[in-house]
């Protein structure tokens, strides 16, 4: 335990120090994005690698909770906490009422079903062109802190990111964690001891969906332009591959996935042509050799060391 | 003693880092009837599909007819003449009764061949006939236990390994299950059977070994076995 | 009769729409994964169409046939090489095998892009003119594709159920250690099965062409219907596949002309996901068990 605190202790200061140390815009932007994208990645692989659960329309919820947040910004100028926290209810009420009739369905059927959901939402955005300017894109959002300073998006990005593993993790080690590893192992098993697995999905549902919204609010007064594009499958796959090349159902997976795809990206960015297809290039390769992900093939790769010796 | 059909040495199993067959020793004649009886957990399944190459998790000898056969392909095995009929009955849920018996004679060429081996099991289990349109998982369980076995017979094969043929069926669908099972025997094809009614393991067989946490602890002629007092007081519940 | 005219053109999409659903549908129930390279598979097949028929000249026929062989070559070789080391490295592949597809489609969509550019290209109909029933007109193009599509569903039908790769097939999709102990070679059927995918869906790649057109991310079309077909018609079913294709198209061209062209997508999609409210696993179990309890009488 006191070992664990130590290493905290050194990332929080790292963190807290970094952008004095990195002055860079550039590099701050894309901590930004890594900070955004693990905690999406983190509570996506609640979702999937915990309860066993495919979303394939996250970025929807992303979407909505950007454009809820931007609108109610712009129309009604409330507060932006307000707005945001309001993004993130919408997208975890929708969340929860998209579930239901996947309730019944078989794993890859719930894929598909909310891959659909994720179409029509993006649909819908880029078509009721009234409300959300569609294609256009929806701009003059109003940002979260007043001056060009990336230094505080940083800090709050971060501090988003941990205060939502620190819940995350105490979530996995309650009773409802618990509860949501049993129907991902055996349903049925877990029915008959107790536990109500459609309660548990409609609820880990609306938690993951909820923390996608705030993110996309986050996103939006961050970036003060967003676009329907914001809703594609392109963004829930790029989720979905952060957290299964970090390790799918581990903790810290999901996170060293993420910065791990978002800094590698970037680093090939002096060859922009190129740049995808190595990227999908790297996917391939990393999954042939780590099918099980980053964490699991160190694991592996740490005994296999060990054994040598 | 007639010649060895299958002989297994020094096979080890596993599962990831634990081990779950030590050092067993078997050997099955020509002809012959091996029963092996166990609890829950014994090992059983485990040495079933080892012996298949289903396991590959293992480390051993395996000889069938005197070929070392551990490296082969699973699916190579029944052309050789070795089959099993796997403890989830092996059978295809959403075919027909004839189409499942089909594709157990899948191994055999040409339509006359295989016609003729349908109507050998057709003829060996007369209901098969009469559902032959419906679909396996329509089948009630007796009947398919029935289909699992015409389909491990279609093929004739010398060996024939089977994981537990009676669970889940009722004592009087076992008694007619045994009475297949010796009329398999006396079509000429050697059986190794794996069973928890050891009642009934010990009467259809001739010889019969004991295995105990993954372990063979008692080997033996069924007579012996049948007086011996470990046995009458763990499994026969003496 | 615009509403009889409707209906036959969505029955004539939808019949392609089949094809494509049949195609996805098949390697689901055989290796139980979802193929995300399966657009991009479309896309070669659409910019191979292409070169052959505008600018080698070739018969429509003979460009069909040397597509398909392309495609299934493709296909099988995506399976032994990317796939099958995936397989063999943890016994529980579904999902690593669905990243390399991820992958897949990443690496190809991009190449093509470099290679040819983001240009849009096409061509006109391959047939022109139409007939006049009087009740619908029907072009001669859409009879065309309708065509080919009714061919290559009784073609694939006639495969799955009278040769013993059909057979062996359906065996692995069902019960695969069944399937091995009746001495069927997984592997094999997995790479000739991946490879029969690639050449089903290299058929809408060619036929759509005039309508779709050929560019980079031209596969983002197929894939969207191939997922909507596939769960409509129930996971791994075939004959829900084929079902499921001619509903979304009658749907998707209901919507396009009653409620709104750029919707139209969406509303087909909605539509998919009312009938599964009521049929959670597609329709085509379903119909499988109507059909049992005509054969119990």
């Amino acid at each position: 335990m006191r070992q664990d605190i130590k290493v905290y202790a050194v990332l929080l200061f790292l963190i807290l120090i970094f952008p004095f140390v990195f002055r860079n815009e550039y590099f701050l932007h894309l901590f930004i994005l890594g900070a955004l994208y693990a905690q999406l990645a983190s509570y996506w692989n609640l979702l999937d690698g915990y309860l066993g659960l495919i979303n394939f329309g996250y970025a929807a919820y992303i979407g909505i909770g950007a454009y809820t947040s931007a609108l109610t910004a712009i129309h009604l100028s409330l507060p932006l906490p307000i707005c945001i926290l309001l993004g993130g209810l919408l997208a975890g009420m929708i969340g929860v009422l998209l579930i239901i009739p996947c309730l019944r369905m078989v794993t890859f059927s719930t894929a598909i079903v909310t891959l659909a959901f994720g179409e029509i939402a993006r649909i819908v955005a880029t078509s009721w062109t009234g409300l959300t300017k569609g294609e256009m894109g929806l701009w003059g959002i109003p940002p979260l802190f007043p001056s060009q300073n990336k230094i505080p998006f940083f800090y709050l990005s971060f501090g988003l990111l941990l205060v939502g593993s620190i819940l995350l993790k105490r979530l996995l080690q309650s009773r409802l964690g618990l509860a949501m590893m049993a129907v991902r192992e055996d349903e049925t098993a877990a029915l008959t001891s107790g536990i109500e697995a459609n309660h548990v999905k409609l609820l880990i549902s609306g938690i993951s969906c909820f923390v996608a919204g705030i993110m996309g609010g986050f996103y939006a007064h961050y970036i003060l332009t967003i676009t329907p594009g914001l809703f594609s499958l392109g963004y829930t796959i790029q989720i979905m591959a952060m957290s299964m090349l970090g390790g799918k159902g581990t903790f810290l997976g999901p996170i060293l996935g993420a910065f791990a795809m978002i800094l590698l990206g970037e680093g090939f960015r002096f060859v922009e042509d190129y740049r995808l297809l190595i990227y999908g290039l790297l996917i391939i390769g990393t999954v042939m050799v780590f099918p099980t992900g980053l964490v699991g093939g160190m694991a592996r790769l740490k005994k296999w060391v060990t054994l040598k010796r | 003693m007639s010649h060895l059909l299958l002989q297994i040495d020094a096979l080890n199993a596993y599962y990831g880092d634990l081990q779950v067959l030590w050092e067993v020793h078997l050997e099955v004649c020509n002809e012959d009837i091996l029963a092996i009886i166990g609890g829950n957990g014994a090992g059983k399944t485990t040495l079933l599909r080892s012996i298949v190459g289903l396991h590959r998790h293992r480390t051993g000898s395996i000889r069938f007819q005197e070929e070392e056969i551990s490296h082969l392909p699973p699916h190579s095995l029944i052309y050789r003449g070795l089959a099993e009929v796997p403890d989830e009955r092996g059978i295809f849920p959403d075919l027909s009764v004839e189409k499942n018996l089909i594709i157990g004679a899948f191994p055999l060429k040409g339509s006359k061949t295989k016609n003729s081996a349908l109507s050998w099991i057709y003829q060996m289990f007369p209901i098969l006939q009469e559902r032959r349109h419906f679909l396996a998982r329509s089948l009630s369980g007796g009947e398919q236990q029935m289909l699992a076995l015409g389909k491990g017979m279609i093929t004739r094969p010398k060996l024939l390994l089977l994981d537990e043929p009676s669970s889940g069926l009722s004592p009087l669908m076992v008694v007619r299950l045994m009475e297949h099972i010796r009329r398999i025997h006396q079509e000429g094809t050697t059986l190794l059977l794996v069973e928890q009614n050891v009642h009934h393991a010990l009467r259809i067989a001739r010889r019969a070994s004991v295995m105990e946490n993954g372990r063979i602890v008692i080997h033996g002629t069924s007579e012996q076995l049948m007086q011996d007092d470990q046995v009458k007081r763990a499994y026969l519940g003496r | 009769m615009m509403f009889l005219q409707q209906i036959v053109n969505g029955l004539i999409i939808g019949a392609m729409y089949s094809v494509i659903g049949v195609g996805f549908t098949l390697i689901f129930g055989i290796m139980r994964i979802l193929n995300f390279a399966y657009g991009e598979f479309y896309m070669l097949a659409s910019y191979g169409a292409f070169l052959a028929y505008s600018e080698l000249h070739l018969p429509l026929w003979l460009v069909l046939i040397l597509t398909m062989a392309t495609l299934f070559g493709m296909g099988a070789m995506t399976e032994r090489t990317l796939i099958k080391p995936v397989r063999e490295r943890t016994s529980d592949w579904s999902v690593p095998v669905i990243m390399v597809t991820l992958g897949l489609q990443i690496v190809l969509q991009n190449l093509v892009l470099l290679l040819a550019g983001g240009t849009y290209q096409g061509v006109s109909a391959y047939l022109l003119g139409s007939l006049d029933l009087g009740w619908v007109i029907v072009s001669y193009e859409r009879l065309l594709i309708l065509g080919v599509s009714v061919g290559c569903l009784v073609g694939t039908w006639l495969l799955i159920q009278r040769t013993q790769f059909g057979l062996a097939m359906l065996a692995v999709s069902q019960n695969r250690e069944g399937a091995i102990l009746s001495g069927i070679n997984l592997q094999r059927v997995y790479t000739l099965s991946f490879g029969l995918s690639a050449a089903l869906v290299a058929i809408p790649g060619v036929m759509l062409m005039p309508l779709l057109y050929v560019y980079p991310t031209v596969g983002h079309v197929p894939i969207m219907k191939a997922f909507a077909v596939t769960l409509l018609g129930g996971m791994g079913n075939i004959e829900g596949a084929i079902l499921g294709g001619i509903i979304l198209g009658i749907s998707e061209t209901m919507a396009s002309a009653y409620i709104s062209a750029l919707m139209k997508d969406g509303v087909a999609f909605a539509f998919m996901i009312l009938i599964l409210i009521f049929y959670p696993s597609g329709i085509g179990p379903y119909f499988q068990e109507i059909r049992q309890k005509v054969i119990r009488q």
